[in-house]
């Protein structure tokens, strides 16, 4: 069955990122295609597999990124 | 009328946080690089990290630096009047690129929430941006 191609928002939100934590994904072609510390790097990483494609970038949080966090008892 | 989503992570203690998440592009020379901040009411400004200003082509030479205060501290930045995108909607905005790489990027409120209507529907996983 073929898959249905998603576009690079919807794959980010679908996709399992927890193992990125703290770093830049570059997202094309339904896929995670470069994962760098910095956003330019992870751009041109992805931007020399996916020449003709269009990429775009996330920053994975950290658990402590964003602190506004409700805390289990 | 643009609908986002939350996206389910893993926050702290083991549990499943949901985040609503937009679908912003930045001009980058001549294009535009699609990027995915957090959408953050409470945000004063749009924020950028560090080497996302950078891909863009900010320099810090000649440029005033700033601090906005978190939750986490003081952060230094540079504010620039940037255009994004958001749906097919062009948008100048003035955004603060942080000169740390350790902040999220943010969707925040200056410009982007006087221009929309912003309804946030967690339990339906929608923010629903209505253009006023």
């Amino acid at each position: 069955m073929r898959k249905t191609k998603l576009s690079n928002y919807e794959y980010f939100l679908k996709t399992d990122t927890s193992s990125y934590k703290g770093k830049w994904i570059a997202i094309a072609e339904n896929k995670v295609a470069a994962v760098r510390e910095r956003a330019d790097q992870a751009f041109k990483a992805a931007q020399k597999k996916y020449p003709k494609t269009n990429i775009s970038l996330a920053k994975v949080p950290r658990e402590t990124t964003l602190v506004l966090k409700i805390k289990v008892e | 009328m643009i609908v986002f989503r939350y996206k389910s992570e893993k926050g702290g203690y083991s549990q499943i946080v949901k985040r609503p998440v937009a679908d912003v592009w930045l001009k980058k020379g001549k294009g535009w690089v699609e990027f995915h901040p957090y959408i953050d009411s409470g945000a004063d400004v749009i924020l950028i990290p560090l080497s996302l200003g950078e891909l863009l082509g900010f320099k810090v030479e000649g440029e005033k630096i700033d601090e906005i205060g978190g939750v986490r501290g003081a952060v230094p930045v540079i504010y620039k009047r940037w255009e994004i995108k958001i749906g097919s909607q062009t948008l100048p905005v003035l955004l603060a690129w942080a000169l740390l790489e350790e902040v999220p990027p943010l969707l925040g409120r200056a410009d982007v929430f006087d221009f929309y209507k912003i309804t946030f529907l967690q339990k339906e996983g929608k923010i629903i941006f209505e253009k006023i």
